[in-house]
C-alpha cells in the first residue's frame, strides 16, 4: 500500500472526494436493510471499485478489509478445467468471469449457485445476505448473461450482485432492468486537481497548480492515472516545477506516433510500416477499443473539419466490424487505408482547388 | 505365363533367374499356343451340327417362321464348308474377325472352373439365361431371326459332340446323340446382338432380301476385319499379358472388369511387387511349415546380396517369423495398392482378410476381428488357406487401434518368453499388411517404425497408356497412344480414375482425339495445389497460351475466366483462413500501382468482410457462409495479380503476434496472481495494463545514486522503501540471469518491461546493476519482515507457530504460574506457603521440573535422573 493511488484511497463513503451527493444516497441504501443489485458503471480510473469497496464496508464494516486470493476451479460441461482467481472476504467474493474467455457461462452459473445457495449460518449482527462483485461485465458473452439473470432474481434472498461496467450498453436489457445502475462518472478537472494536491499534501510536497492542471489534462480524466503520473512525477523530479516532463503510458505513446507516420505520410509503404506497429499494439494486448479511440481521437487533430465527421463515421463502421470478427488487425489496417485515402484525397481536393 | 500353382511359387523363387528365362520363352510361346488352340476348335462337326442345334433351339416356335433362318444358315454352311477346305486359319479371321475374344473366354472359364468351385453356379444361372432368352425368342420372332444370324456366327465354338471345356448344357438328340451346348450370359448375347445390329441396319433387314443384307454385311465385316487386323498387330507388339476377363458385363465397373487377374498383369512397380511377394513367402516357414529354416536362410542371403537393398534386410526372428511383422504400403490413390495387396496375398497361398475404413474399427472390433482371423482359419472354405489381414486405409484408424495393432505385434512375443511355449495360440503367425495413403499421419508414427514400409513408386504412364490401349481395343474405343498418354498425365497415372474416364467415353460413342482430352473438364482430379501455388494464382495473371493468338477475347470475357479460375483453385484448396492470412500478409509487398490506395481500401474492406464471416461461422457454425469468402479471392486477385513474378512469403507474422500475445497475457496474468490482496480488489488485469504497470515502470526506477546503501540520506532510504513496498504490492522482484554474453544482469520478475515498453518510444530509465541489486535484496528482507510481521498480528489471537527449526528454547518463568497455581490440603483447604524461598531458587536454574501433582497408587521414591536410562 505504498503507492499513492493505494495509500490514499478513500475507504468509508463519507471520506469521497467527489460525487458526494451520490455517496450520501449510497449510505442511505446501505443502512435500510433491504438492498438491491447494483450496477455501477462509468469510465476507467473514475472509482467504481472505491465505491464499491465503500458500500461492502458500510455494509459489513471493516471485516471487509481482511480481503484473501482464492483460486476457484471449475468444470465445463466439456470436461475442461478452468481456473479463476478470486478476491473474497467473509462477506463478499469478487470475480471477473471474463478472465475465462468464452467460459464464462459456466463460471457464473457455478459460482453464483455455490454462493447463494448457501445461507448466511450466523444471522444476527449481519446481513442476511452475502455479496458477489462481478466485475468487467460488459465483457461477458451473451450466454453468461442469460444465465445471470434468472439466477439474479431466484437467489436475491441471500446474495447481491454487484456488477461493475465500463458502459451498460453491452449489457442485455434484462440485467439492466434487474440492477439498480450508479453511474460514476469521470472527475473532472478541477476535482482532479484538488484531489492531486491533497494527496501532495498529505505527502508533505508542495504541488504547483500549473502542474496539476496538466496532470489533470494529461490524465483524461483518469483519477487512477493521474495519480500515477504525479507520483511519477515526483519520482522524476522534486521540487515540482510547473513545466517539468509528464510521463505517460507507452502505449499511448506509441500510438501517437503512429498516428504522426500515418498524417505525414499516405502511402503503401507507410501502410506496411504501420501494420507492424498495430501488431505491436496487439501483442501488448492494447483491447482494441482503446487502440481505435486513440488513434482516431490523435488522428482527427490534424484534420480538416469537413474531414473530421467521415473519419469518425468511418472509424465507428470498422470498430463495429471489429466487434464482429476475429482478426483484429484486419479492421485496424483497413481503417488506417481508409483514412489514407480519404485523407489523400481530401488534400489533392483542395489543392485542386487552390489552382 | 500361365498362373503358377501354389506349390511351385517356392520353386520359382529358388530358381528365379533361370524361371524368368522361360517364362519369356514361355510367354511368347503361349500366345502362340492360344492361336492354335483358336484354330484348331472350330471344325466341321459342329458347323454341321450348328443346324441341329437351331432346330432344337426353334423347335418350340411357329413352324413357319423357322423357314428364313434356315434359309441363311444352308448359305452359311455351305460357305464355311467351301472355304473350309482351303486355308482354315484364314477363313475364320475373315469371317468372324475378332473372334478369338471369345476364345479368350472359353479359356478363362476353363481356368476358372479349376480355381472356383462357385463358377457351378454361375455356369447354373448362365443356363438360366439362356432359356430365358429362348422363350424371349419364341415371344419375338423378329429376334429370334436375330439371334439365329448371332448362333451363326458362333456355332462353330458353342457346340460340340465331345465333353467340351467351357461351361455347357447337354441335350439328347432325336436319334440319341449327346450335344453339347455352351452356355452364354445373356449379357455377351445381347452385345453381340447389338454389334451385330449395328452392323446391318434392322430396318434393311425387313425390306430387303437376306442376300442383300448379307452382302452389305459382309463388305462392313471386310472392313473391320482390316480393323482387327491392326488391333493383332499391336496386340503382337504390345505382348502383353492379356485380359483374361472378357465378359462384358455393363453393371460392372471397368476398374473391376480389369481387374488384374494375376500377379504378372499387376500394372504396378515390378519391384514394389517382388518386395512384397518376397516378404509373404517369409512366412512360409510359420504359415505353412514348409521349408526348414536353413536353407531359407541361405535364401535370403542370396535375396540380399542380389538385389542390395538397404530397407530389404529380412531376418527370420527365433521363431521362424520375419522381423518385419507388418507391412506398410503407402502411395497415393489409384496406384494399386490394395489390388496388390490382394493379388500378392492371393498368390502366396492366402485367404484375404480386409478391413477397411468402411468397417467398425474401434479397438474391441477390431480387436475380435484380429485375433479371430491370427488364430483361426476358415472352416467354410474348402481350401482352408491360412488368413491374411489387409488393413486398407489405415491412416484414417483411430490411433488407439493402431496402438493396439503394434502391442499385438510387439506385446504378445514378449508375453510368450515369460510364459515359456504355453501360449503358443497368442503369436501373431499371420501376416499383415496395412495400405494407407499418407505415411506422415501422427497415428502411424509408432507404426511406420515396426513395420517394413513399401513406398510404391507412381506407374509408368506408358504402361498405364499399354494397358489403357488394351481395354480401349476391348471396348471398340477410338482412342489413340497420344491421348490415352494426355489422359494418363491428366489424372497424375490414377488407374482408376482413367478407367472411369475411358467408362465415361465409351458412352461417347465417338472417337476420343488428344484435343477432346484436354478440352473436357471431366475427369480433372479435384487435385488440391499446394498453399503457395494457390497464392501465385491469385497474385498473378496467367495467360493462357492458346486463346492469345485465337480470339481475343473481351474484357470481361478474360475476366470471368481469371475469376473462375480463382473460384475453382480457391475451392479446391479449401482452407480459406490460411489463404487469406498468406495474402493478407503478402499483399503490401506487391509493386503495386495503386497510389490514390484506393484498392487497397476495398481489398480490405473484403478484408474486414472475410473475417466477419468467418467469425459469423465459428461462433453459429453456419458453414453456408463459407461460399461468400471465397469472392474476396477473386477480388484480391482483381487488385493485386501482377504478370510477373514475386516471390510470397510464408505467413507467419500472425501466428508470431499470437504466441507474444499470449506471452504477454501469461506474464500479466502471473502480476495479477501475486498482487496483494487489498491492491489487487481495485484494479484488475486491463487498467493494470493500461494505467498502473507502465507508470509504475516510472516510479520505480528514481535516480538512486549508486553507492551503498549506508551511505544513503533519510530521503533516499524512504524512497528505496517505497520501491521495495511497492514492488512488493505488484508482485515484482528482480531476479539475476546470465545474459547471452555471459555476465550476469538483474531483470524484473515478471517482466514489466516487456509488458510496457514500446518500440522507439518512451525511453525509460534503466538503474544500474548495484541498484538492482539492492533493491533485489530490500525485497527479500522486506517480504520476510512482511511474514515475521503477519506472524506476530497472529499471535495475538492465537498461539505462535513457529517453525520447529526457528523454535528457540527460552526460559520459562515460572512466577505467573506458580502464583495462579494454589496448593490445597487434603481436605481442599489452601495451604499458604511463603513461595519466595521456592522462587529464588527456581530462577537460578536454567532448568525446572515440575511434577504434576495428583493421587497416585505407586510408591513414590527418590530417583536420579542418572539411573534412569
Amino acid at each position: 500500500m505504498s503507492l499513492w493511488v493505494d495509500k490514499y484511497r478513500p475507504k468509508d463513503l463519507s471520506k469521497l472526494d467527489y460525487h458526494k451527493d451520490q455517496a450520501e444516497n449510497l449510505k442511505k441504501l446501505t443502512q435500510r436493510g433491504d438492498f438491491p443489485h447494483l450496477l455501477v458503471y462509468g469510465p476507467s480510473g473514475a472509482g467504481k471499485k472505491t465505491r464499491i469497496m465503500c458500500i461492502l464496508k458500510d455494509l459489513y464494516g471493516p471485516g471487509v478489509e481482511r480481503l484473501r486470493m482464492e483460486q476457484l476451479n471449475f468444470t465445463t460441461p466439456s470436461k475442461k478445467k478452468l481456473e479463476i482467481m478470486t478476491v473474497s472476504s467473509n462477506y463478499h467474493i469478487e470475480i471477473n468471469p471474463s478472465d475465462v474467455g468464452i467460459y464464462d457461462r459456466v463460471v457464473v452459473m457455478d459460482l453464483i449457485k455455490n454462493v447463494a445457495q448457501t445461507q448466511q449460518l450466523d444471522v444476527n449482527g449481519q446481513r442476511e445476505f452475502k455479496v458477489i462483485v462481478l466485475t468487467d461485465v460488459d465483457d461477458l458473452s451473451k450466454d453468461a448473461q442469460h444465465a445471470l439473470r434468472r439466477t439474479m432474481e431466484k437467489y436475491i434472498a441471500n446474495c447481491r450482485l454487484i456488477l461493475s461496467a465500463n458502459s451498460t450498453s453491452r449489457l442485455t436489457p434484462a440485467i439492466r432492468s434487474r440492477c439498480l445502475g450508479i453511474r460514476v462518472s469521470a472527475p473532472t478537472i478541477t476535482e482532479i486537481v484538488t484531489i492531486l494536491q491533497g494527496v501532495c499534501k498529505r505527502e508533505g510536497l508542495n504541488l504547483p497548480t500549473e502542474l496539476a492542471q496538466r496532470i489533470a489534462e494529461k490524465s483524461n480524466r483518469n483519477l487512477r492515472r493521474a495519480i500515477l503520473m504525479c507520483e511519477a512525477c515526483k519520482v522524476e523530479q522534486y521540487p515540482f516545477s510547473a513545466n517539468q516532463n509528464i510521463a505517460e503510458p507507452d502505449w499511448l505513446l506509441f500510438i501517437r506516433a503512429i498516428a504522426r507516420k500515418i498524417s505525414q505520410e499516405q502511402s503503401i509503404n507507410t501502410l506496411a510500416s504501420v501494420r507492424g506497429d498495430l501488431y505491436e499494439l496487439i501483442i501488448h494486448g492494447i483491447p482494441n477499443t482503446i487502440i481505435f479511440q486513440t488513434l482516431v481521437s490523435e488522428l482527427v487533430k490534424n484534420c480538416d473539419i469537413t474531414l473530421k465527421a467521415t473519419i469518425i463515421s468511418q472509424a465507428a463502421l470498422f470498430e463495429h466490424r471489429l466487434q464482429h470478427g476475429n482478426k483484429a488487425i484486419f479492421h485496424l489496417e483497413a481503417f488506417v487505408a481508409k483514412y489514407m485515402y480519404l485523407y489523400k484525397k481530401f488534400l489533392e481536393d483542395t489543392i485542386g482547388d487552390a489552382f | 505365363m500361365d498362373e503358377y500353382p501354389n506349390e511351385d511359387e517356392e520353386f520359382e523363387l529358388m530358381y528365379e533367374d533361370e524361371l524368368e528365362l522361360i517364362r519369356t520363352q514361355q510367354g511368347s510361346e503361349g500366345d502362340y499356343g492360344i492361336h492354335n488352340y483358336n484354330l484348331i476348335t472350330p471344325n466341321i462337326p459342329t458347323a454341321v451340327s450348328n443346324t441341329k442345334n437351331d432346330e432344337i433351339v426353334n423347335e418350340s416356335a411357329a413352324e413357319s417362321l423357322i423357314e428364313e433362318p434356315e434359309l441363311t444358315l444352308t448359305e452359311e454352311v455351305s460357305k464355311t464348308s467351301t472355304q473350309e477346305n482351303g486355308t482354315k486359319k484364314r477363313t475364320i479371321e475373315e469371317l468372324f474377325g475378332d473372334i478369338d475374344d471369345i476364345l479368350y473366354d472359353e479359356r478363362s472359364h476353363n481356368k476358372k472352373k479349376a480355381k472356383n468351385n462357385h463358377d457351378d453356379d454361375f455356369a447354373l444361372i448362365e443356363h438360366i439365361l439362356e432359356l430365358r432368352k429362348l422363350a424371349k425368342e419364341r415371344q419375338y420372332p423378329l429376334m429370334a431371326t436375330k439371334s439365329v444370324n448371332c448362333n451363326d456366327v458362333y456355332v462353330k465354338d458353342n457346340l460340340s459332340y465331345e465333353v467340351p471345356k467351357y461351361s455347357f448344357e447337354t441335350i439328347t438328340r432325336f436319334d440319341g446323340k449327346r450335344l453339347y451346348i455352351r452356355c452364354h450370359s445373356e449379357k455377351f448375347l445381347e452385345e453381340e446382338m447389338n454389334k451385330i445390329n449395328k452392323k446391318g441396319t434392322f430396318a434393311g433387314c425387313m425390306g430387303e432380301t437376306f442376300k442383300d443384307v448379307w452382302k452389305e454385311a459382309q463388305v462392313l465385316l471386310n472392313k473391320q476385319m482390316d480393323v482387327g487386323d491392326n488391333d493383332d498387330q499391336q496386340n503382337m507388339d504390345v505382348s502383353e499379358p492379356s485380359l483374361t476377363c472378357e465378359r462384358e458385363n455393363g453393371a460392372q465397373l471397368w476398374v473391376d472388369l480389369y481387374k488384374p487377374q494375376r500377379y504378372l498383369e499387376l500394372l504396378s512397380d515390378e519391384s514394389t511387387n517382388r518386395i512384397l511377394l518376397k516378404w509373404f513367402k517369409l512366412w512360409d516357414k510359420i504359415v505353412f511349415n514348409r521349408r526348414p529354416k536353413a536353407k531359407l536362410k541361405k535364401e535370403i542371403n542370396k535375396f540380399n546380396s542380389k538385389f542390395d537393398r538397404s530397407e530389404f534386410t529380412m531376418k527370420l526372428d527365433d521363431q521362424g517369423r520375419p522381423e518385419y511383422k507388418i507391412v506398410l504400403l503407402c502411395g497415393s490413390p489409384g496406384l494399386g495398392k490394395t489390388t496388390l495387396a490382394h493379388m500378392v496375398a492371393k498368390h502366396a497361398g492366402y485367404n484375404v482378410v480386409e478391413v477397411n475404413a468402411s468397417d467398425d474399427r474401434s479397438t474391441e472390433t477390431f480387436k475380435r476381428m484380429l485375433e479371430n482371423s491370427t488364430q483361426m482359419s476358415s472352416v467354410i472354405d474348402k481350401d482352408r488357406r491360412p488368413n491374411c489381414i489387409i488393413f486398407d486405409e489405415i491412416d484414417g484408424a483411430p490411433t488407439t487401434t493402431i496402438d493396439f495393432l503394434i502391442k499385438y505385434v510387439n506385446g504378445t512375443a514378449s508375453k510368450k518368453r515369460k510364459k515359456d511355449s504355453k501360449e503358443q495360440g497368442s503369436v501373431l503367425k499371420r501376416p499383415i499388411v496395412c495400405i494407407c495413403n499418407d505415411l506422415y499421419v501422427p497415428a502411424l508414427r509408432s507404426l511406420r517404425q515396426i513395420a517394413f514400409v513399401v513406398n510404391f513408386p507412381p506407374t509408368a504412364s506408358v504402361r498405364l497408356a499399354e494397358r489403357l490401349q488394351e481395354i480401349a481395343r476391348r471396348q471398340n474405343i477410338n482412342i489413340n497412344t497420344g491421348a490415352l498418354l494426355a489422359l494418363c498425365e491428366k489424372t497424375g497415372n490414377d488407374i482408376r480414375s482413367c478407367l472411369s474416364l475411358m467408362h465415361f467415353f465409351q458412352s461417347l460413342k465417338k472417337p476420343i482425339t488428344l484435343s477432346y482430352i484436354n478440352r473436357t473438364n471431366v475427369g480433372q482430379k479435384d487435385m488440391q495445389k499446394g498453399l503457395f501455388a494457390v497464392w501465385q494464382d491469385i497474385f498473378q495473371i496467367q495467360y493462357s497460351r492458346k486463346n492469345d493468338q485465337e480470339n481475343e477475347l473481351s474484357y470481361e470475357a478474360t475476366m470471368k475466366k481469371r475469376m473462375q479460375k480463382i473460384l475453382q483453385v480457391v475451392h479446391a484448396f479449401g482452407d480459406y483462413e490460411r489463404l487469406i492470412q498468406g495474402i493478407f500478409e503478402n499483399y503490401l509487398n506487391r509493386q503495386l500501382k495503386d497510389s490514390s490506395l484506393h484498392g487497397i481500401c476495398k481489398a480490405c474492406e473484403w478484408f474486414c468482410f472475410t473475417d466477419v464471416v468467418n467469425n459469423q461461422i465459428y461462433t453459429s457454425q453456419n458453414y453456408n457462409l463459407a461460399t461468400y469468402v471465397q469472392y474476396g479471392f477473386v477480388i484480391w486477385h482483381y487488385l493485386f495479380a501482377t504478370a510477373t513474378w514475386q516471390r510470397i512469403n510464408y505467413p507467419s507474422v500472425g501466428y508470431e503476434v499470437k504466441t507474444k500475445a499470449t506471452k504477454q497475457v501469461g506474464l500479466l496474468e502471473e502480476i495479477v496472481k501475486g498482487m496483494k490482496p487489498n491492491v489487487r480488489a481495485f484494479t484488475s488485469a486491463n487498467p493494470l495494463k493500461l494505467d498502473v504497470l507502465p507508470l509504475l515502470a516510472n516510479i520505480i526506477t528514481p535516480a538512486f545514486r549508486p553507492v551503498n546503501i549506508h551511505l544513503y540520506t533519510q530521503k533516499e532510504k524512504d524512497q528505496l522503501n517505497l520501491i521495495v513496498s511497492a514492488m512488493i504490492d505488484y508482485h515484482l522482484n528482480y531476479v539475476q540471469e546470465r545474459a547471452p554474453e555471459g555476465h550476469f544482469i538483474y531483470v524484473m520478475d515478471p517482466n514489466v518491461e516487456d509488458i510496457v515498453s514500446f518500440p522507439s518510444v518512451g525511453m525509460r530509465r534503466v538503474l544500474p546493476y548495484s541498484i538492482k541489486q539492492l533493491i533485489a535484496r530490500e525485497v527479500e528482507l522486506e517480504k520476510m519482515r512482511g511474514i515475521e510481521k503477519s506472524k506476530t498480528d497472529n499471535s495475538r489471537t492465537k498461539k505462535e507457530t513457529v517453525p520447529n527449526h526457528l523454535q528457540h528454547l527460552k526460559v520459562n518463568s515460572v512466577k505467573p504460574k506458580v502464583q495462579k497455581m494454589v496448593s490445597k490440603d487434603f481436605f481442599g483447604r489452601i495451604i499458604t506457603q511463603s513461595s519466595t524461598s521456592k522462587m529464588e531458587i527456581n530462577s537460578k536454574h536454567d532448568l525446572w521440573y515440575q511434577y504434576k501433582e495428583g493421587y497416585n497408587n505407586a510408591v513414590r521414591k527418590r530417583i536420579k535422573v542418572s539411573s534412569l536410562k
